[in-house]
């Protein structure tokens, strides 16, 4: 089963001019796929802190970004330069889990894969992408993606104790 | 367990981090700090002028209002002394020998200590709190972090010849683990982290740009020295603010910076606040059973909030001119590519 981390979002901002409203429809685009990608590499806070400082950027450099051939990939680095210069627990402390349906064990399994692997793990197989979508946007080689999404879920499945297929 | 894991971690991962809106992306102010890679970027004509008329036009960014916060935190409070030059703007040359002379006192070594809050109006009972604490010593540094509100404990990233160690809360290899300290061994990861989590209280000093022009405001004796208070006022471009860690760092829009100057022209301490517009919406969940399968949906969506962030920090440069030690942790346990 796949599901496209693109997904839309409703823009709310006023539509004034050609650039805003081309910057709102890349925004509503890519936000779910950048913010997914990043929280799946540095958690929660950190990863939504970091969607946000790149998007603010991009409507910063919006000028400079639209003509850019790989304009989420670009912004991913964006984020990446921005995180937080800290190390904290990823994927853990959310307020709230009880009302969600997963594995109590599964925010724990996943801190423990690599952030490589973390990632690869949730946007192949949470998030049903392409290794080329993968490597587009982290700049991870597709063979390294693969690597890390098979080798992540096998001590995902191994930390769950799962033995079902998916 | 549940069979659909792809199912679980998208609960997972969506469930954690709400979107960010567009509000929150265009009401942000410049983010001139961040510098990707140049080879990845065409070159284009400039159209700032079309960019500035859009901004403008789209609007979602509300008015900020400047709010200078409370005084900094545990700063010595002193009748300050008379001082004839006070509400004068330094000159340039003046700002770059305050930041000269503190670049000398931190060449080699320093330590720094920062303090920060920050609290949204929208949920006042939710204030973020907490210490950092920086020292370094060549190439050396130990960073210790201490979140005290909400409680999150003391974690510690050191790197010491050419090694990093982490120790914490957050790093232990199982809930309930007791703590250690670990050697990370994956010099991808060595390099990784070291590269974004070195806080450098040198980069601080480039707040110290006479594009801010400080002006006195008078004496106060602080961590009994006696010092000078120089405030900005030209808070659009302030440069270094970057090199404050995490929860430190301004958020939105810069609102006072002030620094504290010994009879050296060393700084001392460093005060800054900062506010950004907030904006909440909340869409409950409920459970519906369709088809004899339990599902979870999402409701109307709730009234729109707004509100504001308020944060403040205060960084304090101690032990001037005195060297600092930076030891290697003792029987350290070393892990591969921790994330």
């Amino acid at each position: 089963m796949t599901h496209a981390i693109g997904g839309s979002q409703p823009v709310t901002a006023a539509q004034a001019s050609p650039d805003s409203r081309a910057f709102e429809a890349f925004f509503g685009e890519n936000e779910p796929k950048l913010r997914r990608a990043l929280v799946a590499a540095y958690g929660f806070e950190e990863g939504r802190d970091a969607t946000a400082e790149a998007f603010a950027w991009a409507w910063e450099h919006w000028e400079r970004l639209r003509d850019v051939a790989n304009a989420p990939g670009y912004l991913f680095r964006v984020a990446q330069s921005r995180r937080r210069r800290r190390r904290l627990p990823v994927l853990r402390d959310v307020p709230g889990w009880a009302e969600h349906r997963f594995e109590p064990g599964l925010p724990g399994a996943l801190a423990a894969l690599s952030p490589r692997q973390r990632l690869a793990v949730v946007l192949v197989h949470g998030y049903g992408c392409t290794l080329r979508e993968v490597s587009e946007l982290t700049g991870i080689k597709q063979t390294t993606v693969q690597n890390h999404a098979e080798r992540g879920l096998a001590r995902l499945r191994a930390r769950l104790g799962a033995d079902d297929e998916n | 367990m549940r069979t659909d894991l792809n199912e679980q971690i998208r609960e997972l991962i969506d469930g954690g981090a709400h979107p960010v809106s567009l509000a929150d992306v265009t009401g942000r102010p410049p983010v001139t700090r961040l510098r990707p890679a140049t080879a990845l970027v065409r070159r284009h004509p400039r159209r700032a002028a079309a960019v500035a008329a859009s901004a403008a036009a789209v609007g979602v960014a509300a008015a900020i209002t400047v709010t200078l916060l409370g005084g900094p935190a545990g700063r010595e409070q002193t009748a300050r002394e008379p001082s004839g030059h006070a509400g004068t703007v330094l000159t340039a040359a003046m700002v770059r020998q305050v930041a000269a002379a503190s670049g000398i006192a931190l060449a080699h070594s320093g330590h720094m200590r920062i303090t920060y809050s920050n609290v949204s109006s929208l949920a006042p009972d939710s204030r973020g709190a907490g210490t950092d604490d920086i020292t370094f010593s060549g190439r050396d540094w130990n960073y210790s972090s201490d979140q005290t509100a909400p409680p999150n404990g003391t974690s510690v990233n050191r790197f010491v010849g050419g090694r990093l160690y982490y120790y914490g809360p957050g790093f232990v290899r199982h809930a309930g683990d007791p703590l250690s300290w670990f050697r990370e061994t994956n010099p991808a990861e060595v390099r990784a982290v070291t590269s974004v989590t070195a806080p450098d209280p040198r980069e601080l000093l480039r707040v110290l740009d006479p594009a801010a022009r400080f002006v006195r405001v008078g004496y106060q004796v602080v961590g009994g020295i006696r010092v000078e208070q120089l405030r900005a006022t030209r808070l659009g471009h302030l440069p270094g603010l970057d090199a404050l860690p995490g929860e430190a760092a301004p958020i939105g829009r810069v609102t006072s910076l002030d620094v504290w100057v010994d009879s050296h022209g060393i700084i001392r301490q460093l005060h800054l606040t900062s506010q950004q517009n907030v904006t909440t919406s909340s869409r409950k969940k409920y459970l519906v059973k369709e088809n004899g399968t339990v599902k979870e949906k999402l409701g109307p969506p709730g009234p729109v909030r707004h509100g504001v962030e308020r944060a403040s920090a205060t960084v304090s440069f101690l032990d001037i001119g005195q060297p600092q030690t930076i030891t290697t942790p003792a029987h350290a346990i070393p892990v591969y590519g921790r994330g």
